[in-house]
């Protein structure tokens, strides 16, 4: 594998990315308002009532699974327009006659909405302590929130990778298997509708994302990556690319 | 070997909702000679761009084998596409790139990068014309500059194989002549050039042999005449004369070996016959020996849509 070729892809997607308001506004505008508008408005009006106690808790609860929903979005976002993107606009078939093996293609398609997931919740999650912390300051004392906490850095760096990971290649599963962007959206938001449990489930107290729950769901989702990952690779082939055009 | 060697090609598709087989290219020969253009004229359905499309090593081969440039498809299938230059036939444009963007995209996967393909971008825009278009978004373009900005991307390896999925669909005549052109211009640079087209105008024009294939198989193949001699038993050669003829001038030339039948109107007359290459000098000759003066002589040539509509016609009567 040319891993040259990998990068290469993610760079032509991202720069389409970047030069497309309706792709790129809504990756930016979802994060700034769960990582920075959103705490602020908690730090500033329950904190002082509340005390930090109860506010720790209220942030565990509510705050810390939108660190799952921004990776999904974006991954929504990028990895849907992959490959059905490139069959709307009718480039598919000059990008498949790139000397390219099948599974280049689909590393580099993966690659192209992982990379920026990833990216826009590690972005997120500094941002969104950092919001915390300094916003807080006059009630946190010396106290520091959020990154002193190790569930929230497991959370970051495991659960929000394994996720991210599932959720790009389902998405880019899905971008192949059907014809434009907005039905590959539509099938894809079937994996928003788990996070949304997740996020009520946090909310009744039902499964709390502490270290060992964060460990277990990663586990799950780990597993359910790697089986996405042995169907991802057998359905998509070029020639099953080439033919759907059809 | 050819460039392009083609043997015993096979694809079957399945149509699951029927469960039936389908043959879309059904046991195909045929090879594309160096410096040559090369056309592939068929109905929608015949098996063209499957063709085109395994040839390029994008779809296996239920059966049979392709090389181009002595590399078996198959089994390289990533090598072969680093040496030839592919027009697909939808070939939508990055329309959110800029077109060095989208050139510098393409280029990079050839290992042409950084100052080389600044270089190479260069000299391809000015080849087509696209210089001053380089920093507009490909999007803006019109339909003809679009179809220049994707043959400029075919071109930016400087490959030596070129297939073109009707390079001038959609295109306004300007452009399509335009396109024309620039292909003959290739043939100049003795690069291989196969073309699969629907416009047997186009195809006349601009290849030196063509193939037509039907329900994935090869009806014909060879150079328009060659196709002609080989369809129509007779063919046609008409003269202009300063006077009519007598009736003992028209009786000999009855007598002319292969000649069928003679029609006249006035001092022009038509001759069909078995050979007109043969034919037309015995003609000539008979004409002039009795001394009448000849202002014009044409062999008429059947047109590459007569071979096409007449080989369309024998198949849906065989069929039929």
């Amino acid at each position: 594998m040319n891993v040259k070729n990998l990068f290469r892809i993610v760079k032509k997607d991202w720069t389409e990315i970047r030069s497309n308001k309706n792709l790129l506004l809504p990756l930016l505008l979802i994060p700034v308002f769960l990582s920075i508008i959103l705490p602020l408005y908690l730090a500033l009006t329950t904190l002082a009532s509340v005390g930090v106690e109860t506010f720790l808790v209220t942030i565990d609860l509510i705050i810390k699974p939108f660190l799952l929903i921004i990776p999904t979005m974006a991954a929504l976002i990028i990895a849907t327009d992959s490959i059905a993107g490139e069959k709307e606009r009718k480039t598919i078939e000059s990008f498949l006659v790139l000397p390219l093996t099948d599974r280049e293609i689909l590393i580099g398609k993966v690659l192209s909405a992982l990379i920026p997931s990833l990216a826009s919740s590690w972005i997120s999650f500094l941002l969104m302590g950092l919001t915390l912390n300094i916003a807080g300051r006059p009630n946190l004392g010396t106290s520091i929130i959020i990154f002193g906490d190790a569930s929230w850095w497991l959370l970051e760096s495991l659960l929000v990778t394994i996720l991210s990971f599932m959720n790009t290649l389902f998405m880019v599963l899905i971008s192949a298997m059907v014809r434009n962007v907005r039905v590959a959206q539509q099938y894809a938001l079937i994996v928003v509708i788990p996070i949304t449990g997740l996020i009520i489930s946090g909310l009744s107290q039902v499964f709390i994302l502490d270290v060992s729950g964060i460990f277990i769901l990663s586990c799950i989702l780990g597993a359910i990556a790697f089986g996405l990952a042995y169907i991802t690779t057998r359905r998509l082939n070029r020639e099953k690319l080439i033919l759907a055009l059809d | 070997m050819n460039p392009i060697q083609v043997e015993n090609l096979v694809k079957i598709f399945v149509d699951k909702k029927q469960k039936k087989e389908i043959h879309a290219v059904d046991d195909i020969n045929f090879s594309v000679k160096r410096g040559e253009i090369f056309g592939f004229l068929g109905p929608n359905g015949a098996g063209k761009t499957t063709t085109f499309r395994m040839v390029a090593g994008l779809l296996k081969p239920n059966a049979g084998r392709a090389w181009v440039l002595d590399q078996e498809v198959t089994a390289d299938a990533v090598e072969v596409r680093k040496n030839i230059g592919f027009l697909t036939e939808n070939h939508g444009n990055y329309e959110n790139l800029t077109l060095e963007e989208k050139l510098a995209f393409f280029a990079s996967f050839y290992g042409i990068e950084g100052k080389d393909a600044k270089v190479r971008i260069g000299e391809m825009l000015e080849t087509l014309g696209l210089e001053d278009r380089r920093q507009q978004k490909v999007g803006k373009f019109s339909r003809g500059l679009k179809q220049r900005a994707a043959i400029a991307r075919v071109l930016i390896h400087n490959p030596s194989v070129l297939l073109f999925d009707e390079p001038t669909s959609g295109l306004d005549p300007v452009a399509a002549v335009q396109v024309r052109e620039l292909i003959l211009s290739l043939k100049e640079k003795h690069r291989t050039i196969f073309i699969n087209s629907h416009n047997l105008e186009e195809v006349q024009k601009v290849c030196d042999r063509v193939a037509i294939i039907d329900k994935g198989k090869l009806k014909q193949i060879g150079t328009a005449q060659d196709l002609s001699k080989q369809l129509f038993e007779t063919q046609v050669v008409k003269c202009r004369l300063t006077k009519v003829p007598s009736q003992a001038i028209i009786d000999k030339l009855y007598n002319l070996q292969g000649m069928k039948n003679i029609e006249e109107n006035g001092a022009n007359l038509q001759f069909f016959v078995n050979n007109a290459e043969a034919a037309t000098p015995e003609i000539v000759r008979l004409l002039v020996l009795d001394g009448i003066d000849i202002l014009e002589v044409t062999r008429q040539q059947h047109s590459l849509e007569d071979i096409y509509l007449k080989l369309m016609r024998n198949t849906t009567e065989g069929s039929g």
